[in-house]
């Protein structure tokens, strides 16, 4: 990168040395890593016979070209590009969420999906970056700007692609925007009392799933109580992670994962562990927590108050999906339905997953004056 | 509220907007490295969950491969004496399902249907969709293979459960003597129920007194007897004379021990130990061998039998009337009720039960099998008793009971308690002397006559010297006295009868005369030829011979013809 000089103002090179490179780094490496990992996965579900395992990879690889493609692209953007953007993507996934519910197929119990030609798209996936920029920009505009109703507009804009999701109905995507708003709010400056009511309430309505939707409750009866024979999803996605051990039992040896269903896309997590070694479960998780802690560190730096919301906002989203799709894959949380951001397979997760970072990474670039105390110091003198 | 948004604004009015955001973000900062905190500690609660999976894996290497839920008790096998299987334990996989996590019932019955397209489309669908239930089951017996290709599919709901099952490749032929295990592991009856501790705590085989090639013998017979003479059921025993082995025990109709249904069915009644009934003439042998035994009579002792005689004011008759004076011989013979019932008034009431006690004939048999029957013992043991018991009416008994005691008239005189496990070479046999060993020779020699001169000649397997007794019983009516068309027709042989081996017991409740039998439907009619039959097929099985070279030989050429002059 030497040969470039810092009086070189081409848009390339400005944007190299903008960008937070160590994080673009981890975000790339994870990217490449993921479609290694499709062979393995993606051969367990050619097993249980559905579809062709170069099939798979082939498809990853090309979904993962796609994603590194908009995470490029979308971090080039400004901030001010970055807020139209998300306002325009929220309509649009919005629109498409409720276009799924009138004609989208339904697949295992829920119309998550819109078919274009041979492409199927899942537009809650979309949807969840520009939510967080949203969401960022209400409470941003409320503190910044006396009588703006910051919360009472967050709260519509959580509630309306909540009502839609829980139609579908897809409960982890439910909780995790949630759960993401919450924390944006908290962030925000909410007060102590309302942040104790909001948790209450998250409660209450984690109950409500509990008691209205049949999988929910039977997939939380299963992690309290054990099931019978074990022979569950989680219950194969452990056995297949006991089976690998530290240092797994080779690419293509894995033995369990042929047993575990979605193994390319929610489990995919456990049959890694399987093929590749518990260590590289290890890994990931690492490199995932590297991404997003120094995400939001970084955030919480920024001068800009919408930036330091959204930005943070969107690792933590990232973070969190991660670590709930771990979590579950480990036995640690109760199954839900969630994606392995650039390790499980699906085109919309992955190009999704990019966005969302590409996103982060637009916010969190460097700009004149946009660091907080060093940056105001230095503002002058740039 | 109001008042707050309204300093808010003074203050912005007098500040200006940056000093908010500043603070804004200044407090953003610090809630966002509480959030930080968060993901970090949660991260590594993922972290140590990960390393505790690493550590299990050391600790505890079962945890490398899919183990086999294993549930239900294992049952030792059960082999005939010469080692053939009769029960034995196998692993069984049953295809089950909650309904609750079934996504779709249609879909998931459908690509069970593709590995199982036995399986009736509609009610998988009915049953998936129950989500009433926890658990429905969709196949009883799932292939490993056919498990692995439906778990392979990825159904979510669909479970498999892993079982032992017990499983008898003889089917129907030993249902009643072998009985049956049931899902829970535990015996419900025949040898499966009697032994079922000792089924439970064995590791090896167990190996049972019977002899399959016997047991497929006497059922084919006499499914053959009862079909011919429209009988209603059938029993027959076969016994081992000196080990007190059950060799073959049948009762027909019987049922497949892999699906018994309810236990109180017709078919369960096992009627070779578990019913009792007037066995009839065939009792006859024992008052004989007595009246021998404490030296009253003689076979030359001649009796008149001609005029019907009164016991306790109650006429006792025979079937043909004798008219001349006849001796002991031809009493048995002609199965003379008139001779058996003065000769059992010579021995008398006490000697008589007290004998029947020594046989064994009043209480249950101590026998291995479950559901023994106990005898009906008259409350009032009279001289009319003593005379109607003498020739088998009045006291009911099973026809292993039977065969127990006949055993003993012509054994050397010993009741051997019968069993239905093998008995290892060397054990000591549990026996005890009731006749003399005279008694025996005599009893031999007059039992032998039944079937060359009298009513038993049916029962002549050539070479073989087959001895005998018929019996024909009149089944007691409901409202009292006896049933002169309901018969219980039997035939009890042994042989060879120089030195018998084998006792064979055979019955048939209620059979119809035929063309054949010139309408008969007496024991010597229709019973005696089936035990011929059964004494020529399981002869050479019991280690005896045709007693002369040539006899044999007479045999082979009979068969000979039999097979040249049948068409097939």
């Amino acid at each position: 990168m030497s040969r470039f000089s810092r009086t070189d103002r081409s848009a390339m090179v400005e944007w190299w040395r903008t960008i937070d490179q160590p994080t673009l780094i981890c975000i790339l490496g994870l990217a490449i890593f993921g479609v290694f990992v499709s062979v393995a996965t993606g051969s367990a579900s050619e097993a249980r016979g559905l579809g062709v395992a170069a099939q798979y990879f082939v498809r990853h690889a090309i979904f993962t070209g796609f994603a590194i493609a908009a995470l490029l692209l979308v971090s080039m953007r400004s901030v001010r590009e970055v807020r139209t953007l998300g306002i325009i993507l929220f309509v649009g996934a919005l629109g498409a969420m409720a276009l799924t519910l009138l004609i989208g197929p339904e697949v295992n119990g829920a119309t998550r999906w819109l078919r274009f030609g041979p492409l199927s798209v899942q537009p809650a996936e979309f949807l969840k970056p520009a939510f967080v920029v949203l969401v960022a920009w209400t409470l941003s505009q409320g503190n910044r700007v006396p009588g703006f109703p910051g919360y009472s507009l967050a709260l519509f804009i959580l509630l309306a692609p909540l009502f839609l999701l829980l139609l579908q109905p897809d409960v982890g995507q439910s909780v995790l925007l949630t759960a993401v708003w919450g924390a944006l709010l908290f962030a925000a400056g909410l007060p102590f009392v309302w942040t104790v009511g909001l948790a209450v309430a998250a409660g209450v309505m984690l109950g409500a799933a509990y008691v209205i939707f049949p999988h929910v409750t039977d997939r939380i009866n299963a992690y309290l109580m054990g099931t019978e024979g074990g022979l569950t999803q989680v219950d194969f996605a452990l056995r297949a992670m006991r089976n690998g051990g530290l240092f797994g039992t080779g690419p293509g040896e894995g033995t369990v994962k042929v047993h575990v269903p979605d193994a390319h896309t929610d489990f995919a997590f456990a049959v890694m562990g399987e093929e590749l070694g518990l260590w590289t479960c290890i890994a990931v998780a690492v490199i995932f927590l590297v991404i997003v802690t120094r995400g939001i560190i970084r955030s919480m730096g920024e001068r800009d108050h919408f930036v330091q919301l959204a930005a943070a906002g969107l690792f933590l989203l990232v973070g969190m999906q991660a670590f709930i799709n771990m979590g579950v894959n480990v036995g640690l949380l109760p199954a839900k339905g969630m994606t392995l951001p650039f390790i499980s397979y699906g085109g919309s997760s992955l190009v999704a997953t990019g966005i969302t970072l590409g996103f982060a990474l637009a916010l969190t670039r460097r700009r004149a004056g946009s660091r907080s105390v060093r940056g105001l110091a230095n503002a002058g003198a740039h | 509220m109001k008042r707050t948004a309204r300093r808010v604004r003074d203050d912005w009015t007098t500040r200006g907007a940056g000093y908010f955001e500043l603070r804004a973000s200044q407090r953003a900062r610090s809630r966002l490295g509480v959030l930080c905190t968060f993901v970090f500690i949660a991260f590594s609660a993922l972290g140590v969950r990960i390393t505790d999976l690493t550590i299990a894996v050391q600790a505890d290497d079962a945890g490398r491969t899919v183990v086999a839920d294993t549930a239900t008790r294992h049952r030792a096998e059960l082999v005939d004496r010469n080692g053939r299987l009769l029960a034995q334990n196998v692993d069984n996989i049953v295809l089950a399902a909650n309904p609750r996590d079934v996504w779709d019932p249609v879909v998931v019955a459908q690509r069970i249907r593709e590995v199982l397209p036995e399986l009736d489309e509609a009610s998988l669908v009915r049953r998936l969709s129950d989500r009433t239930r926890e658990v429905v089951y969709l196949a009883w017996r799932v292939s490993p293979h056919e498990r692995f290709e439906i778990h392979s599919r990825g159904l979510p709901g669909v479970i498999f459960r892993e079982e032992q099952r017990r499983l008898y490749p003889q089917s129907n032929t030993l249902s009643h003597l072998v009985g049956y295990a049931r899902d829970d592991g535990e015996g419900h009856a025949g040898i499966e129920l009697g032994l079922n501790e000792e089924i439970l705590a064995a590791r090896d085989p167990i190996a049972l007194s019977v002899d399959l090639r016997v047991q497929h013998a006497l059922r084919d017979e006499l499914s053959a007897a009862m079909e011919e003479f429209s009988a209603q059921a059938a029993a027959g025993v076969v016994l081992n004379v000196n080990t007190g082995e059950v060799l073959g025990m049948v009762s027909l109709p019987d049922f497949d021990p892999h699906s018994p249904g309810d236990p109180g069915l017709t078919t369960h009644l096992n009627r070779a130990t578990g019913a009792t009934y007037d066995l009839g003439s065939v009792v006859k042998p024992l008052t004989i061998a007595q009246a021998l035994d404490l030296n009253l009579v003689s076979p030359e002792t001649v009796f008149d039998v001609s005029g019907p005689y009164e016991v306790a004011s109650h006429e006792i008759r025979d079937f043909h009337r004798i008219w001349e004076p006849i001796d002991v011989r031809e009493i048995l013979a002609e199965s003379s009720n008139i001779g058996t019932a003065q000769i059992a008034e010579l021995i008398g009431r006490e000697r008589q039960r007290a004998l029947f006690d020594r046989l064994g004939l009043l209480e249950r048999l101590p026998v291995e099998i479950a559901g023994a029957a106990r005898p009906l013992v008259p409350s009032n043991w009279g001289s009319l008793e003593t005379a109607t018991i003498s020739f088998g009416h009045g006291l009911t008994l099973t026809p292993l009971h039977l065969a127990a005691a006949t055993a003993a008239t012509i054994n050397g005189g010993y009741w051997v308690e019968p069993t239905f496990v093998m008995r290892a070479p060397g054990d000591p046999i549990p026996r005890r002397r009731v006749f003399s060993q005279a008694t025996s020779d005599t009893m031999r020699d007059l039992l032998r006559y039944v079937v060359t001169d009298g009513t038993g000649g049916n029962a002549d397997a050539l070479g073989y010297e087959v001895a005998g007794k018929t019996g024909t019983a009149e089944k007691p009516r409901p409202g009292g006295g006896y049933d002169r068309n309901r018969l219980v027709s039997s035939f009890i042989a042994m042989f060879p009868a120089s030195e018998p081996e084998v006792i064979v017991f055979a019955l048939l409740d209620e059979p119809r005369g035929n063309a054949s039998t010139g309408g008969y439907a007496t024991g010597g009619a229709t019973v005696a030829p089936a035990v011929g039959r059964i004494i020529e097929r399981i002869a050479p099985f019991v280690g005896v011979m045709p007693t002369e070279p040539d006899m044999g030989l007479q045999l082979l050429a009979a068969r000979a013809i039999d097979v040249t002059l049948s068409p097939q």
